[in-house]
């Protein structure tokens, strides 16, 4: 620090010493605040030059990899071994450009294997496999960051279906704590192991939310192919949510032999669980869980009854009338009212005018009973 | 003596508004720097994650749209459309025509074939008569509810009626003259499925939409507000939504989802008693009575933020309006807090009773009673002769400066989140009107809310004024335009 320098930040300390304290204070955060406001400024201003630049270089390589993959490879079904090899090395040309372009190209070609069939999605696989993209999808697994892992993860499960030597990878992933990873990695088992894709849920430790639930669901039903068991052997998992989950699943794949196990699940100590397979009784039209349903009826709180009314009033054996019907005439809740209702609508052997009759007999009763009614065999009102 | 103690007084005074001023800084530092993590985190996920799949689903949760409606026959048919086109698999649209005086109804029943029924209304939460419910007799329109009820004087009694009446889990309380995005549903629904812990509300950044480009109720463009009164309002949201509610978010101490675009767990709503219509703010009382109830249950809950900006929303541009809409605020927030005082560090209510409330009292509430004493002080020193001008000056721009500094940081948050302005200028005039908010449109802010307090204890009545809606009427034919004078002709005879 030559002498000047050291005179000038002598007399700034001189003059800064010569206030209170509080002035010093308000002093130091006024010159804090400048230097914060002059670099969220050019941080803004670098922020929309970065920005730009980056789309630029995005769209390009997009347009370059778009062009070769679309041009060669997705045009000509009758592509020779020899025509491949040389497209692959004009390919591998534009990945070695830089880091941008290999991770467009990933990109490009997951998004074209995800929307074509057949030849193409083949030629696409064949592709990934030549440039050793399989290898830098390995490499984010084994990176610290989740997100990364993730990507590579999504990579893996999209371009190597099937391929079941790349399962051992999975299974430390499978219950990690994070849930963005953790679905990823049930995701891509499902996609690569060949014999039991499900084997999985049986040691599945963390809870599968419902929104993981909704994306393996799209994945199970989008992969085909997919080995499928029955999944009422994980109804007696002690994991709620994979309960819930294979309910889910039983419901879509149309499991009746599911239903004896799904009658044992009305004892079950959760509230959710009990109430998804009183629902999925109904639309399994399982007539034989009708009666249990219904003489645990009184025991069971208000969310579960209006489950039962729903189901029997789908399973519609024709048994269950007076049931139906003594909820509609007797209860003073609402909401059981009109379930009863509605499930009376479509009912065999149910008579609209008889019931209002009996409505009619009724003392002064606070609901308005043949309203509900109405509005439960009003074809404009679906709810 | 006396002089004596009135030196005491105003030494103590003065230690006492610099340590204030120093808290709120640091308070606004630390919310500053924990939004930046929240956001972070949303942005890292959301790079990756494809909402699509609820659209295909059927395990996606439904929701009900409710929108109130008062008077809205200009703008009424874009804005259903708009609400109908909603990204979602599962939903319906509830409009509530609050006693309408103008031609809102009528419009409704022509223009989607509406069809009186007979329905079985439950009013689980008391509100002013239904007249008649509506469904449109067109398939197309399947999901459209239209309730027709006697004016409730509040959107609260309107949104209780929506309520009363949704058919499904979680519903969206908006303004019908919002302009929402159309993934709205899918990002807002997304907390609720997506947490291990129950979710009973989710809200998103809410914008001004005064200079935007709108047509048939759909937004084409997005700018930034060229008069003074919304463009620093613009400042005030971007500050508000970005920073303040993303980190209260991340310490789940969030006390306000915007009664303009909230999502909501209905049986808690509806446990918690709806919302407040006596309150003169109910998003804000809805929220804290649903915390309330989730404390008393013993269950544990989340309210949570997302920083996207989703619904664009017409605000005061007359010092009129804005400062009876302020006034309003200020006095919704004094009634709230006094409504609900025994929260205020009780431990029972966790860090919503230990932290978040109390910021609200005394940084919220209080910050204008204490701001005005200062400027009073100001000008008693100045007056009397007393003023030592160059700590006076240097206290000023602490103020000033740390206040820019923020706003400035918002900006680059909404940037980062996500670029709203297609242009570097726009983003440039924000900052420009940052460096002038704090000295001619903060001091509005600390007049209305005084009056609002005023208010509180006088009980004295507030009256809305007309806000004409300029940035939509803007995008209306001519034909349109005419109609509007005379109907308003109409209505003042």
């Amino acid at each position: 620090m030559n002498k000047q320098n050291y005179s000038s930040v002598k007399s700034f300390y001189e003059w800064f010493n010569q206030y209170p304290l509080f002035i010093e204070i308000a002093i130091v955060i006024i010159l804090l605040s400048v230097v914060l406001f002059i670099i969220g400024n050019v941080s803004l201003l670098f922020k929309r030059i970065f920005d730009a630049y980056h789309d630029v270089r995005i769209k390009k390589a997009k347009e370059l990899v778009t062009a070769e993959l679309t041009a060669d490879l997705m045009m000509d079904d009758s592509l020779t071994d020899h025509d491949f090899d040389k497209y692959a090395i004009r390919i591998r040309e534009l990945m070695l450009k830089n880091r941008l372009f290999k991770q467009v190209l990933i990109d490009q070609v997951i998004f074209y294997h995800r929307n074509f069939t057949d030849s193409t999605s083949r030629i696409l696989q064949k592709l990934f496999n030549q440039l050793n993209l399989a290898d830098s999808a390995l490499k984010k697994l084994k990176r610290g960051a989740w997100e990364l892992r993730a990507k590579g993860l999504k990579e893996i499960q999209e371009m190597m279906t099937g391929e079941s030597n790349y399962v051992q990878l999975l299974n430390p992933l499978l219950n990690d704590k994070n849930n963005d990873l953790r679905i990823e990695a049930q995701a891509a088992y499902i996609r690569l192991h060949k014999e039991n894709p499900f084997k999985f849920l049986a040691h599945t430790t963390e809870e599968l939310l419902e929104w993981h639930q909704i994306l393996l669901c799209e994945i199970i039903t989008n992969t085909p192919n997919l080995e499928v068991p029955e999944f009422r052997i994980y109804l007696r998992s002690k994991n709620e949510s994979v309960c819930s989950f294979c309910i889910k699943l039983i419901e879509y794949y149309q499991q009746l032999d599911a239903i004896p196990d799904l009658i044992n699940l009305l004892d079950h100590p959760s509230q959710k669980i009990r109430a998804a397979a009183v629902s999925l009784l109904g639309k399994l039209d399982a007539e034989q869980a009708e009666r249990l349903m219904i003489a645990k009826f009184p025991m069971e709180d208000l969310k579960i009854q209006l489950k039962i009314l729903e189901s029997v009033g789908e399973i519609g054996s024709g048994e269950n009338l007076t049931f139906l019907q003594t909820q509609f005439l007797e209860s003073e809740e609402f909401t059981l009212v009109k379930t009863a209702g509605c499930a009376l609508v479509n009912y065999p052997f149910f008579d609209k005018e008889e019931l209002i009759q009996e409505v009619n007999q009724l003392d002064d009763s606070p609901l308005a009973r043949e309203t509900i009614l109405n509005h439960c065999t009003n074809v404009l009102i679906r709810n | 003596m006396l002089k004596k103690a009135l030196d005491y007084l105003i030494a103590f005074y003065e230690v006492f508004m610099f340590d204030y001023a120093s808290v709120l800084m640091f308070s606004y530092s630390i919310l500053v720097v924990l939004s930046l993590f929240e956001i972070r985190k949303y942005l890292k996920r959301k790079s990756y994650i494809n909402l699509r799949s609820i659209l295909t689903s059927p395990h996606a949760p439904g929701i009900t749209v409710i929108a109130p409606a008062y008077n809205e026959g200009l703008t009424i048919i874009n804005n259903v459309h708009s609400l109908l086109s909603l990204n979602y698999p599962k939903f319906e649209v509830v409009i509530i025509n609050d006693g309408s005086t103008d031609h809102t109804l009528q419009k409704l029943i022509e223009n989607f074939n509406l069809v009186a029924i007979d329905y079985a209304y439950n009013e689980q939460i008391i509100t002013q008569p239904v007249r008649q419910i509506y469904r449109s007799g067109n398939p197309a329109f399947f999901n459209l509810l239209v309730v027709d009820k006697v004016n409730g004087k509040s959107k609260a009694d309107a949104s209780n009626a929506g309520i009363n009446i949704s058919s499904y889990p979680y519903f969206l309380c908006t303004d019908v003259d919002c302009i929402i995005h159309k993934d709205t549903l899918l990002k807002l629904i997304k907390p609720f499925i997506e947490e291990s812990t129950k979710v009973i509300a989710t809200g998103a950044a809410i914008r001004i939409s005064n200079s935007c480009e709108i047509q048939n109720g759909f937004m084409v463009k997005v700018k930034v507000p060229d008069k003074f009164l919304p463009l620093f309002q613009e400042l005030e949201y971007i500050r508000a939504f970005l920073l303040g509610r993303m980190a209260w978010s991340k310490l789940n101490a969030l006390m306000l989802v915007s009664g303009g675009l909230g999502l909501f767990d209905k049986e808690v709503a509806i446990s918690a008693g709806g919302y407040d219509h006596k309150s003169f703010g109910e998003d804000m009382e809805l929220i804290t009575r649903m915390r309330i109830y989730m404390h008393d249950i013993k269950e544990k809950y989340l309210v949570k933020y997302i920083p996207e900006s989703l619904c664009w929303t017409e605000v005061p541009a007359t010092l009129k309006v804005f400062g009876n809409q302020r006034t309003r605020w200020s006095r919704g927030l004094a009634q709230n807090l006094w409504l609900h005082k025994k929260i205020i560090f009780n431990p029972k209510y966790g860090i919503f009773g230990m932290l978040s409330f109390p910021y609200w009292l005394f940084f919220e509430w209080l910050a204008p009673i204490i701001e005005a004493t200062g400027i009073i002080y100001y000008i008693y020193v100045i007056v009397t002769g007393q003023i030592n001008w160059e700590y006076a000056v240097i206290l000023l721009v602490y103020v000033y400066s740390f206040s820019v500094m923020i706003t400035i940081f918002a900006v680059l948050w909404d940037e980062i989140t996500y670029k709203q302005y297609g242009s570097k200028a726009e983003v440039f005039k924000l900052c420009l009107a940052a460096l002038v908010e704090p000295i001619f449109y903060h001091p509005l802010v600390v007049i209305f809310a005084i009056k609002g307090y005023l208010y509180s204890l006088t009980g004295k009545t507030l009256v809305w004024g007309n806000m004409q809606r300029s940035g939509f009427e803007k995008k209306l034919s001519k034909k349109l335009q005419q109609f509007k004078s005379n109907d308003s002709i109409k209505n003042e005879k």
